[in-house]
């Protein structure tokens, strides 16, 4: 009966089923794995984990295959540089300089092919200036800054280090050796232009400083829109304690039919158009002041409805002492005692003939079931139960001989099909036409200020809201709301726009739903790329 | 008065952890910490109400959340007409004093007795209110007198109080996100219960309570316990800090100016 038709379809859907339920690589024995040959060397070396999966499915002749770049980004990105970086041939010799040549590969574990940022450092140190030239300038530089060099002031000011650099025409972003020259010969002149000389030829193998990622004299960062600025750093932990502004609480503000929903109390937003013109809605940060308010809950009390219920209290305490000086509760319970007495008497006569009867019935029932285990019910279970097991490793051993080929070729044109999709799935094309427009999506980006954090009743809040096109192309309709909490109130006259080069805004007040205000601040022109504005109000705080 | 407290501590610790857990979700839920949006429903259990002895819930409050004890929280005590004010707490001789307006810091978890007398509008009566102080604000650090939790006293509660009347009133700090621009606090939202409802849970509805007030005509006697006047928790009278609600209309109007004059002097900067 095992070579019907029929029967070998079973045998690969079981097959097929314990593959997708157990992974393939559990399902392969040791024997099987043993007709494979070991994977070269190389290869395990590169990626062990991909090694071990691609064992046991792979052959030799295969294995090349097997080394398309793995899943995560990015060694995609490590081998998308090494793409572009064998396009333009580096010269090792410009880069190391007279000490560091190719031959001589440094230490330094940066320089290698497989760090994409190395490759980027690499492409912008050959269209710099040769390393002599460099070496040569920085000696002058240090020779000029030796004979104007202060020997009285050994600590060098900021100032100084930076108008040293300044002075330096060429632009080369790796030379850090230039501060330690004008820092060191301040303090320790013809030693240290030497050792400068020692670490110049050195440049390419020692340590350096990491050079700082923002500028020097950067003053203030704007909030992120995540922020609450508020009077203590945890505004968020006793919320209410605070009065809140800005952000979006609560349901996020979008579009629904076209018009805007999930404008919350508290919720500050700018509705803007691109060039393209959709609209965009983005939010503000949070600014919290800390404005508690109390309320009273109340109730009274009187005296005559004490006098009542202490009066109906001890009525009925009365009652229930009374009712317990009687027997009723006596009587029941010797009325109850009988009862029992009677029940066992009788469960002594007659009864006790009826109970073998039931015990007579469960021991038939008793019979009955072993009666079913004997029988053909319990035949016909472990029959079942024994030709599933054996039928499922008939199918096993039947279906993997004839199946491997199958299934392991199958398996190892999809795994590289898709590796191979994956690679150069456009994602870095899509990048690149995006750097290729020539300019950034025209977006808004607010902050909100609120003076003073600490208000009571009746205070003035002064707000302050400043909006910032942070993309090049301009953008429009630019629209500002803020839906203040019921507890500040607008004071009328105080609003103010303020956008350069002429512009101005509207300001409309209305009510919202929640028995508060809704300020409204249209822009009247659009708001060119790097553009910036502030809206200045003020409001009481209820 | 040491006695009482210890008594208590042990009623506290021994109440059954589902009570406890009752209590955390109910009265002091997340959703109360953390912030609500709306007020909550009436689903659960309260197991306490205004009808609860006297410094159970703040006995409760403290065995939960395990109060610091160095934390004073301010309290504004204001009589209408001004009047003399003196703080008993777990002694028949108060420990503190002051005339109306009177700032007072004291702990958290904690029952105090007043005694309030000497009011020019009513020449020759005393009330002794209580004060149940069940939670605490959290002001910026040395700012804490600038924000006192307000105990204010009515007209109307005196006079209650000189019937015989019980008057009990939970303050609890306002939701921001639900308030109103009318003040509950100052009487222009009437918020008053039934005494058969439960005082605590309306004002867990709508905010944290913070106090729970008792103006009552009960007078001390030789007899008193020390329970009647509180259970023993630190006081410290503050310098009050004048607040502009307290003042006449004019000099609000006066100093409102003022305020808005210097936030945009500010501004220019």
């Amino acid at each position: 009966m095992h070579n019907s038709p029929f029967k070998h379809f079973r045998r690969s859907l079981a097959s097929l089923s314990l593959l997708a339920a157990t992974g393939c690589a559990s399902m392969m024995g040791t024997d099987y794995r043993a007709e494979y040959s070991e994977p070269p060397q190389s290869f395990a070396t590169a990626d062990q984990e991909t090694a071990e999966l691609s064992r046991p499915e792979f052959s030799t002749e295969l294995a090349p295959d097997t080394q398309q770049p793995a899943e995560t980004a990015e060694p995609l990105i490590a081998l998308a540089a090494v793409d572009e970086a064998k396009e333009q041939p580096i010269d090792l010799a410009a880069l190391f300089g007279e000490v560091a040549s190719a031959d001589a590969p440094s230490s330094d574990t940066r320089v290698t092919d497989e760090n994409p940022f190395d490759l980027i450092e690499k492409k912008q140190r050959s269209v710099s200036p040769p390393n002599f030239v460099l070496r040569r300038l920085a000696d002058q530089q240090a020779k000029t800054a030796l004979e104007n060099a202060d020997v009285s002031d050994p600590n060098p000011t900021p100032s100084e280090i930076n108008g040293s650099q300044s002075g330096n025409p060429v632009h080369n972003p790796f030379a850090e050796f230039e501060p330690q020259q004008s820092a060191a010969v301040d303090s320790n002149g013809p030693a240290i232009v030497r050792i400068s000389s020692r670490a110049n030829a050195a440049a390419a193998s020692t340590f350096r400083a990491a050079e700082p990622r923002l500028p020097g004299n950067q003053e203030w960062c704007p909030p992120a829109a995540s922020v609450t600025v508020g009077a203590t750093q945890h505004p968020q932990a006793y919320p209410d304690e605070y009065i809140f502004d800005g952000g979006d609480r609560d349901t996020p503000v979008h579009y629904f039919g076209g018009a805007i929903e999930g404008l919350d109390t508290e919720d500050t937003v700018a509705e803007f158009k691109d060039h393209k013109g959709d609209s965009h809605i983005k939010a503000s940060n949070r600014v919290a002041v800390y404005a508690p308010r109390f309320g009273a809950v109340e109730t009274a009390t009187g005296p005559g409805i004490d006098v009542k219920i202490d009066k109906a209290a001890g009525a009925r305490d009365v009652a229930g002492l009374g009712a317990l000086h009687e027997e009723r509760g006596m009587n029941m319970n010797v009325a109850r005692t009988p009862a029992s007495g009677v029940a066992v008497r009788s469960s002594a006569g007659g009864i006790e003939t009826a109970q073998p009867a039931h015990m007579g019935r469960k021991t038939e029932t008793v019979v009955m079931s072993s009666r079913v285990e004997q029988g053909f019910e319990a035949m016909t279970t472990r029959g079942l139960g024994l030709l599933e097991i054996s039928d499922v490793h008939e199918l096993n051993l039947q279906i993997l001989e004839p199946g491997n080929s199958n299934t392991t070729t199958f398996v190892g044109q999809r795994a590289a099909t898709s590796q191979a999709t994956e690679t150069y799935a456009m994602f870095r094309l899509a990048s690149m036409t995006g750097s290729e427009d020539g300019g950034v999506k025209g977006e808004i980006h607010i902050t909100k200020e609120a003076s003073p954090l600490m208000a009571k009743s009746n205070d003035v809040i002064t707000f302050r809201i400043h909006f910032r096109n942070t993309g090049d192309y301009n953008v429009s309709e630019v629209r500002i709301i803020d839906n203040l909490t019921p507890r500040l109130v607008y004071i009328n006259g105080t609003g103010e726009v303020k956008v350069p080069d002429g512009g101005a805004g509207d300001l409309s007040v209305m009510p919202n739903k929640d028995g508060g205000q809704l300020l409204q601040f249209e822009l009247d022109q659009p708001l060119k790329g790097g553009q910036s504005g502030t809206i200045t109000f003020q409001a009481k705080v209820l | 008065m040491t006695d009482q407290r210890i008594n208590c501590s042990e009623i506290c610790r021994s109440v059954p952890s589902l009570l406890a857990a009752l209590l955390i979700g109910g009265i002091l839920s997340p959703a109360t910490v953390f912030g609500q949006i709306q007020p909550r429903s009436d689903a659960y259990h309260q197991p306490l109400s205004q009808h609860s002895p006297p410094g159970q819930t703040a006995a409760w409050m403290n065995a939960i959340r395990n109060y610091d004890m160095t934390w004073l929280q301010p309290l504004q005590i204001e009589v209408p007409g001004g009047g003399q004010v003196d703080v008993y707490s777990g002694y028949n001789h108060p420990v503190g004093g002051g005339y109306s307006p009177m700032l007072v810091a004291v702990n958290v978890g904690h029952v105090y007795r007043l005694r309030v007398s000497g009011m020019p509008k009513y020449p020759g009566l005393e009330i002794y209110p209580s004060i149940e102080l069940i939670d605490h604000l959290h002001p910026p650090a040395g700012r804490e007198n600038e924000f006192p939790i307000p105990i204010i006293l009515t007209d109307r509660d005196i006079q209650i109080a000189e019937s015989g009347q019980l008057v009990t009133r939970v303050i609890y700090l306002e939701q921001p996100q639900i308030a109103q621009q009318l003040n509950p606090l100052r009487r222009e939202i009437p918020q008053a219960v039934e005494p058969k409802d439960n005082a605590l849970q309306e004002a867990d509805r709508l905010g944290r309570p913070m106090a729970i007030i008792r103006v009552g005509g009960r007078r001390p006697s030789t007899n008193s316990p020390p329970a009647f006047f509180g259970t023993g928790g630190h006081v410290e009278v503050r310098p009050a800090v004048i607040n502009e609600t307290m003042l006449p209309p004019g000099s609000v109007k006066m100093q409102k100016r003022a305020v808005v004059r210097n936030v945009s002097h500010e501004i220019r900067k």
